[in-house]
């Protein structure tokens, strides 16, 4: 230690040496399939450097906090409970259990991360979690990242992330559901060990089942002839689903690993576009993820070793054509990661700590199917990556930090395609391609109550294998995409403090993109959507939310969205017009009743708010989808560890649509029982 | 008839949402709903054609002043004209229908929702789902007079093979059906009998395209095709004989040699009665075998006898032949499009064919690969209207006029500036 003790740019430079060596070596791990060995630690030049936690990127926590607890009492799932959060625009095709997609600030699901406790959940065969198969009491609470991912989360992303926080282990609930349109569900998560040991676990299973036959107006296809118009019962609408998740975080040795495996089951038919009754249609979807993660902190740094595993299949069957086109056709995609990451503890320069990192990761996929009609394969469609990627944050002392982000991904990908469903299938080889992403952003605390930011970013994404090749009956993938490029700038800054006895946040955020290429969905008949390049598009997002907490339960929430989304392309026929289904305001109100105690029975009551602006259904902005207030309201009881809750959705019995021509249900009753063996106060 | 509300300019509207970050600012709420202004004007043109606009996502509606040269009324019927909890009113794939019966009316063929529109004026008049319970993929429709009514005849093109709606009139499907003039069914010819079988074997839809009316019988084109698009049966053209009370009957049926994929018909200027089919050939073939499927074939009718007069074939243009067929009511002319090919940047081409020799002469290329669509020739001025779908400043309606010097291009027409480009068009 005393060896090294010199000047200053001397400790600099062999600090240096050591990060370029185990940079090098990383790079070298990665190469040869991840032979695991550990780092050189127990070195005598390791004086220099020192280990401080936490690290430097979240010194300055720039997530929006949703409370677990406040989750579990307020959504149904997962996606319903994400609906008020501030940047998201949560669109459902039918009612609980049918699924949607979570866009934050605009962006498409692609483009947002998704991790479950920091370990990414985005499967590398390009789906996003399955919201709806999530154990819901799995959750602790969510972080919700509108600017950007962290880098922890891996891959650079082109819109925000999302982190779901568990804190399972220990925890033991299950969760027994009854509702509207023969609605079941069962919810459970049992866990072992505890956060703060060494090791731990926790085991979570959501299982439903729903009939889905909600009344709805059908006009019979004539929207101009009212005569024929008259309530009908959805038919083919019924979803049956099992999602499980096995999380084990376990110390070996210098070694952390963590393991998540996870997967779900589908089998639902599909209703297509109301007025176009179906009687046969159906999807079956099987998906499962494993992900293992091993990490040392050494006195160098830390190093990730991180694969991931991904496999689903998608079977519609419509060989009815009820859905409008003759698909009889099972995609089954497989694609596997690996990742390897070296964290540089922090290195003195002057006033500045740097935490130098560096990642490379090799993913690969194939997509082939059968075309269960004809009892032919469909041919295997092939796509790589590598990827090396750069951070290195400075902490300028406690209030300032500065974060610049660099990732090189080189995409090639072999896709087959049959543009007219007829089984003529085409080859098609994307060459071997650059894309960078790059990411500057400055984050700054002027005092403990107050953070604010600023960012900018250039990046590029490869379509995912399932934009390329899916097909869910709904949303049909489609292999000409291109890749999308974007750049973008976006600003934030956050207020806490106590006044009137409470505990009171602001936070104001903003964003503007500009998209090359963007890849969205764009609907190609009533019942279907496929994956199109939009040349050009322009995103500006505003968002505002306050929240306050009283003791004894009481408070609320508001959140104001502004989104202005437009297509920015040469086509005079949709130039300037905004991007489909993005609402350009949104606000959310929530309300939490004080705590009252009757006897052993502790009773919560909530009101939920949403308004959401007119929106168009289509490119050309002729669909215009009115504006809606959508009001919620639940209570519930709670006598030891038991607890019962019963909300009501949509409580005037609006008749509502999120996507034209899939109409939602109206008002609909929920009833939980939830079994807690170490109830929290929310 | 229903009112149909104004059409509002899509750039008017550019300032919504931004006065929605005004409401941020304490404005109101109000000032989140879009403008709406403009509308159609003016009195009905002497001669017109209905446009429908598109992107298979929305559809527009317009009008067109044949004399004029110009869209009488742009966009005054689309896809957000009536939007309800179950959709629009109008899907993306709509399709004009052809109006024989003198009065003046328009139809729309939603193939997507499967229903028939009747426009009077610039209102609707009636709307009909001919699509109870299965998605029938109406092709055509065509009013005409049979005797002393007017009839509508409507062109289904698949069948409900779940077999729940076949105690109804509109039951069945893959046929031929008859409505009233006010849109009542009265009858159906089904026409899955009539087609002839791919050549895996198994199953067959007739799928029958663009008819030709003779005054007594519609003479429908069939694709013969299997359910899963896979196959292609040998071309065929039927006559469907309707009677006032929505009585039908399958007449005369004609091979077509060698063409496949057969999806319009029009009858030929002269003496005696020939109709110019277009084929064209199997999608699900590779290109040589679909250039070989693909064609013009000349069908001459003579009492209970037809025959086929002459194929041309489509090599005879470089490439497969689209949907559409336009002729001309003085002379032997045809006009046909001759398709592109996306991956080799190939754009569309137009063709005139001289049915007498087979002769093809070039006329002019489309703005990119499948962008051409509706062809109508104007026998009173000799001029050739073309929808061409392809991103242009030029307007989106081409027009060809003939002449001694040859095919000419004169000035397009937009049918909606600024808006969804044609796809097909009608005579109105």
């Amino acid at each position: 230690m005393t060896g090294l003790v010199g000047s200053p740019g001397r400790r600099l430079r062999l600090a240096l040496s050591l990060r370029g060596a185990a940079f090098a070596w990383t790079c070298a791990c990665a190469a040869t399939a991840f032979a695991a060995a550990p780092l050189p630690e127990g070195s005598t030049h390791t004086a220099a450097i020192e280990v401080r936690r936490p690290r430097p990127d979240r010194a300055v926590d720039r997530a929006i906090h949703l409370d677990g607890a406040a989750l579990r009492q307020h959504g149904r799932d997962l996606g319903d409970a994400l609906a008020t959060a501030p940047g998201v625009t949560a669109d459902r095709v039918g009612g609980f259990g049918h699924g949607g997609q979570i866009r934050l600030r605009g962006a498409t699901p692609a483009q947002t991360r998704w991790a479950l406790d920091g370990v990414p959940l985005q499967s590398p065969t390009g789906r996003s979690p399955d919201l709806e198969q999530l154990p819901i009491t799995l959750l602790q609470g969510v972080a919700l990242y509108p600017d950007g991912a962290p880098r922890d989360f891996g891959a650079e992303t082109m819109g925000g992330a999302v982190d779901l926080r568990t804190g399972a282990e220990g925890a033991r609930r299950l969760r027994l559901g009854a509702g509207s349109y023969g609605a079941g569900y069962l919810d459970g998560v049992v866990g072992w060990g505890s956060p703060a040991g060494a090791s731990g676990g926790y085991f979570g299973v959501r299982a439903l089942q729903v009939s889905g036959d909600f009344a709805y107006r059908d006009d019979g296809g004539t929207a101009f002839d009212a005569s024929d118009d008259r309530r009908r019962v959805r038919e083919n609408n019924d979803v049956r689903r099992l999602g499980g998740l096995l999380g084990q975080r376990l110390r070996l040795g210098h070694w952390q690993l963590h393991g998540l495996v996870f997967g779900g089951w589908r089998d639902q038919g599909l209703a297509g576009a109301a007025g176009q009754t179906t009687h046969a249609a159906r999807l079956g979807h099987a998906s499962a993820d494993v992900v293992l993660r091993a990490m040392r902190d050494g006195r160098v740094g830390r190093w990730t070793l991180q694969s991931h595993l991904g496999w689903l299949s998608e079977a519609v069957d419509d060989r009815l054509g009820e859905l409008g086109v003759v698909v009889s056709r099972r995609v089954d995609v497989r694609a596997a990661s690996l990742a390897s990451r070296f964290s540089a503890a922090p290195i003195g320069l002057g006033p500045a700590r740097w935490e130098p990192e560096l990642r490379v990761a090799a993913a690969l996929g194939r997509s082939a199917g059968e075309d269960l009609q004809q009892g032919r394969a469909i041919p295997t469609s092939t796509a790589q990556s590598l990827e090396l990627a750069a951070a290195g944050p400075l902490q300028f002392g406690p209030r300032w930090l500065l974060e610049p982000r660099a990732q090189l991904r080189l995409a090639h990908s072999e896709r087959n395609d049959d543009p007219a469903w007829t089984g003529a299938w085409q080859q098609r080889v994307v060459a071997w391609r650059a894309l960078p992403t790059a990411r500057l952003a400055v984050r700054h605390r002027p005092d403990d109550a107050v953070d604010v930011h600023l960012g900018a970013s250039a990046s590029a994404r490869a379509p995912t294998l399932l934009e390329l090749f899916g097909n869910d009956g709904s949303v049909r993938g489609n292999a000409l995409l291109r890749d999308e490029t974007g750049v973008g700038v976006d600003a934030g800054a956050r207020v806490r403090g106590r006044a009137l006895g409470g505990t009171w946040s602001g936070r104001l955020g903003a964003s503007w993109r500009r998209q090359r290429d963007l890849i969205s969905l764009v609907r190609t008949s009533p019942a279907s959507a496929i994956w199109l390049n939009v040349a050009s598009a322009d995103l500006r997002a505003l968002d505002a939310s306050a929240e306050a907490r009283w003791p004894g339960g009481a408070g609320g929430s508001l959140v104001v969205a502004a989104l202005d989304a437009r297509d920015d392309g040469a086509d005079p026929a949709y130039a300037d017009r905004e991007l489909p289904l993005l609402p350009p305001l949104r606000v959310a109100a929530l309300v939490h009743a004080p705590r009252a105690a009757l006897g052993p029975v502790v009773v919560e009551a909530f009101a939920a708010a949403r308004w959401r602006a007119r929106r168009f259904a289509d490119r050309a902005n002729l669909v215009l989808l009115p504006s809606r207030l959508r009001v919620d309201v639940g209570a519930g009881a709670r006598y030891g560890h038991a607890r019962l809750d019963l909300r009501i959705d949509n409580v005037t019995g609006r008749a509502d649509q999120d996507l034209l021509g899939f109409p939602l249900p109206q008002r609909a009753w929920m009833l939980n029982l939830t079994w807690d063996a170490a109830p929290e106060d929310r | 008839m229903t009112a149909v509300p104004a059409t509002p300019p899509a750039r008017a509207r550019g300032g919504a949402t931004w006065r929605c970050f005004g409401w941020l600012l304490g404005v109101g709420l109000a000032a989140c709903e879009p403008d709406v202004a403009g509308g159609p004007t003016g009195a009905a043109p002497e001669r017109a054609l209905v446009v429908v606009g598109g992107d298979y996502q929305s559809t527009v509606v317009s009008r067109i002043d044949v004399e004029r040269a110009v869209s009488d009324a742009p966009a005054f019927l689309h896809s957000g004209s009536v939007v309800g909890e179950t959709g629009s009113a109008l899907s993306g794939d709509v399709v004009p229908g052809r109006v024989l019966d003198g009065s003046g009316d328009a139809l729309l063929v939603d193939r997507a929702k499967g229903t028939v529109t009747r426009l009077k004026g610039l209102g609707v008049h009636w709307q009909r789902n001919v699509a109870p319970g299965f998605s029938a993929n109406p092709q055509d429709a065509i009013a005409v007079h049979i005797g002393d009514e007017r009839r509508v005849l409507v062109v289904r093109g698949q069948p409900d093979v779940h077999g729940g709606s076949n105690d109804s009139v509109l039951g069945g499907g893959d046929d031929l059906v008859v409505l009233g003039h006010d849109g009542v069914p009265l009858g159906r010819l089904a026409l899955g009998s009539a087609a002839s079988a791919p050549p895996k074997g198994g199953a067959v839809m007739a799928m029958a395209g663009s008819g030709a009316w003779t005054g007594d019988a519609l003479w429908l084109p069939l694709a013969s095709v299997s359910p899963a698009f896979d196959g292609y049966g040998p071309g065929r053209l039927v006559q469907a004989r309707v009677a006032a009370d929505g009585a039908t009957s399958l007449g005369l049926g004609v091979e077509l040699g060698p063409l496949r994929n057969c999806r319009a018909a029009r009858r030929l200027a002269g003496p005696g009665l020939r109709l110019g089919v277009v084929c064209s050939g199997s999608f699900a073939e590779g290109p040589a075998e679909q250039l070989a499927g693909s064609g013009l074939a000349v069908v001459r009718i003579e009492g209970d006898a037809a025959a086929v007069e002459r194929v041309v074939p489509a090599a005879n243009f470089g490439a497969p032949l689209g949907f559409h067929v336009a002729v001309s009511e003085q002379t032997d002319t045809a006009v046909v499009v001759a398709l592109g090919d996306l991956e080799a940047g190939q754009p569309d081409a137009v063709w005139a064919v001289d049915v007498q020799t087979g002769a093809g002469t070039s006329i002019a290329l489309g703005r990119g690969a499948f962008t051409l669509g509706g062809l109508w020739l104007d026998a009173t001025t000799q001029t050739l209207w073309v929808a061409d779908s392809g991103i242009s400043t030029a307007g989106d309606l081409r027009r060809f006029r003939i002449d001694a010097a040859g095919w000419q291009e004169l000035d397009a027409v937009a049918s909606v500036p600024g808006g969804l480009r044609a796809l097909e068009l009608a005579p109105w």
